[in-house]
């Protein structure tokens, strides 16, 4: 099925003061500290015009009736601080034509996943505001893909409303064959806000666009709430890649691990900025962050920088990150059991994968990391191979 | 038939020179033993025939099967039948050893022209092989060598040798960090290796290896060459009056 719905009045309403033409918005640029690694106004650099449009197709069954419109009533999500002080957020608003709510109501108990996919045409931009909004008791999977072409723009706003009880997860994807790009650049924002005994597990995968940021805050608003962020990012040529992801403990007993895994090759740039911020209440805060970096060549870059911020002192808190190259001593074991270069290449990258496919219990969200890595070493071997 | 020459074979890592001349010829269904103190090159030797890229070459050839493999890959080398137990074996996290098990099975089949196996049938060949040097399934499904003991370790060098089937083996140090109830079953399960068609180089500081492997001959190396060879009589003067007369001999 086909989505397209039209922003409701709502919407239209609140996006009006951003309103503003292509050539006049200002873009995030490194004078704003999150955005000093990825400035955007280096990397937005489009000589044509664009159209503006965008459209998901989704497995939705029509019978089931969990896709509506952003009423008045959803507004207030989407004045939140973290939107209202993220220059991007600007931008989103400017061109904004599509916009949905997901809907799950109480006690929506579901294994399969909704699977919304979307691929952005040459010469376009599409910018749309999704609410993801669960009731009490709920237990789904939802997965976004996204595919863009040589001169394309992608901008998605995601938020998530998760009640009391409930368990969602959730995969973001950005894939496409990386050598055929140029100019092709993915900016999303993403807020979620997890209430009581409720967990949101989240799986970005970020590979082939030349530039590409997931921008994630997230608020653990009530006691017991979790999330888990696992993030990897594959780079080559001259890719950036950029996951930021800040978690807010905010109230008591509330857990979060975030596991981010990068693989950059030729002069690609990695950055993962991740935060852990415990409020004064938010006691027995258990916060977790880990990243690594696996350079392929000597030009690639990683830029790391973890952050915690806390104001409680019953806290259990982690932080780390790690840049290195393939082991040389792993591959000449590997060699001399008559692996060849290529073989003994992946079985390592797979290897230093696995630890973060080992973190993943949901099958639903293991399988989007199996894919994405396999997708990116069959890419990988197929330049070599050239 | 002559498995592998080695002909003059000067070697260095850094400005370091290690191997001084080294050469040796070993033919089929022969096991040589070298024996040296520290520092006389052993290490370096397996690291040099087997093609580790840290070192330099500066002159000699090596013949594998009368082919000249100085300038191949580390990887083309094992596919020409050249196998080396490492003294200190590289754990890989993330990499089970079925998994490993398997890929270099093939890897060899491949080179040798063989079909690929799958399936039932090369997890039976693995278990067989492992069981023989009392391997547990379990210790197949953890990452290969992380969490081994040193004789675990060295077993699991013994399993692939017998698996990849090699013409020539090189074994490093293959007794160093065992018991004795672990020499005892490495050194049975590489004897039981041993036949017509195949050489073996056996490295080693002690005696007490060759015992279990007993060689044809037994080479002292001293400064990156050999002074002196023998038969297994050789090793026993070694035992009882260590090197220091083959280091003044130098």
């Amino acid at each position: 099925m086909l989505i397209n719905i039209k922003p409701s009045k709502s919407i239209l309403d609140f996006c009006l003061p951003y309103k503003k033409n292509f050539s006049d918005l200002v873009w995030p640029n490194s004078k704003i500290e999150t955005w000093k690694m990825t400035p955007l106004n280096k990397f937005i650099n489009y000589k044509d015009e664009f159209k503006v449009e965008s459209y998901y197709e989704t497995n939705i069954d029509n019978k089931i009736d969990i896709l509506k419109e952003i009423d008045s009533n959803h507004i207030h999500f989407l004045k939140s601080d973290f939107f209202k002080n993220n220059k991007m957020t600007d931008v989103i608003l400017s061109n904004t034509l599509n916009a949905f709510e997901v809907f799950l109501p109480d006690n929506f108990s579901s294994n399969s996943y909704v699977n919304f996919s979307s691929i952005v045409k040459n010469n376009t931009w599409a910018s749309s505001v999704i609410i993801i909004k669960t009731g009490k008791n709920v237990k789904a999977n939802i997965k976004f893909d996204y595919s863009l072409t040589s001169n394309s723009l992608c901008t998605p706003l995601i938020l998530f409303d998760i009640d009391d009880n409930s368990n969602l997860s959730f995969g973001l994807n950005v894939i496409n064959k990386g050598n055929l790009l140029k100019n092709s650049n993915f900016i999303t924002l993403i807020e979620g806000n997890i209430n009581k005994h409720s967990n949101l597990d989240m799986v970005v995968t970020q590979q082939g666009v030349n530039m590409s940021r997931s921008d994630i805050n997230i608020n653990l608003k009530n006691d017991f709430s979790s999330f888990n962020l696992t993030g990897i990012y594959f780079g080559r040529e001259k890719h950036h890649k950029d996951i930021t992801a800040c978690v807010n403990h905010i109230a008591q007993s509330t857990s979060s691990n975030q596991i981010v895994r990068g693989i950059l090759d030729g002069s690609s740039v990695g950055v993962y900025q991740g935060g852990i911020k415990v409020a004064p209440n938010a006691q027995k805060t258990d916060g977790k962050q880990m990243s690594r970096a696996l350079l392929l060549s000597k030009l690639a870059e990683s830029n790391s920088k973890p952050e915690l911020e806390i104001f409680a002192d019953d806290v259990t808190c982690a932080h780390g990150a790690t840049i290195g190259e393939l082991d040389k001593d792993q591959f000449f074991y590997l060699l001399s059991r008559g692996i060849s270069y290529d073989e003994a290449r992946d079985m390592l990258i797979k290897a230093y994968l696995s630890e973060i496919l080992n973190e993943v219990q949901n099958e639903f969200l293991y399988n989007q990391l199996d894919y994405a890595i396999n997708f990116w070493l069959n890419e990988f071997n197929s330049k070599v191979a050239a | 038939m002559n498995l592998l020459n080695i002909d003059n074979l000067h070697a260095s890592i850094g400005e370091e020179k290690i191997l001084n001349g080294f050469s040796l010829k070993i033919n089929s269904g022969e096991t040589h033993a070298i024996m040296g103190p520290n520092g006389s090159g052993k290490s370096t030797l397996s690291y040099v025939l087997s093609g580790k890229d840290d070192y330099n070459v500066a002159q000699g050839k090596i013949f594998l099967k009368n082919k000249n493999i100085i300038d191949l890959s580390a990887d083309e080398r094992a596919k020409l039948g050249l196998f080396l137990a490492f003294q200190y074996p590289i754990e890989l996290p993330g990499v089970t050893g079925m998994t490993f098990l398997r890929t270099i099975i093939n890897s060899s089949r491949i080179a040798k022209d063989l079909p690929e196996l799958e399936g039932i049938e090369l997890v039976k060949i693995i278990r067989e092989k492992a069981a023989k040097l009392e391997i547990s399934q379990d210790m197949l499904k953890r990452f290969v060598n992380v969490g081994f003991s040193g004789g675990e370790k060295k077993r699991f060098e013994i399993l692939q040798m017998s698996l990849l089937d090699p013409s020539i083996a090189v074994l490093d140090e293959t007794d160093s960090g065992l018991d004795v109830d672990a020499l005892r079953t490495v050194g049975n399960g590489v004897t039981n290796l041993k036949n017509k068609d195949k050489g073996m180089l056996v490295i080693t500081h002690y005696q007490r290896l060759l015992d279990h492997i007993v060689p044809d001959f037994v080479h002292i190396m001293v400064n990156g060459k050999i002074l002196e060879s023998g038969g297994p009589e050789l090793a026993k003067v070694v035992e009882k009056e260590g090197y220091k007369r083959f280091i003044d001999a130098d």
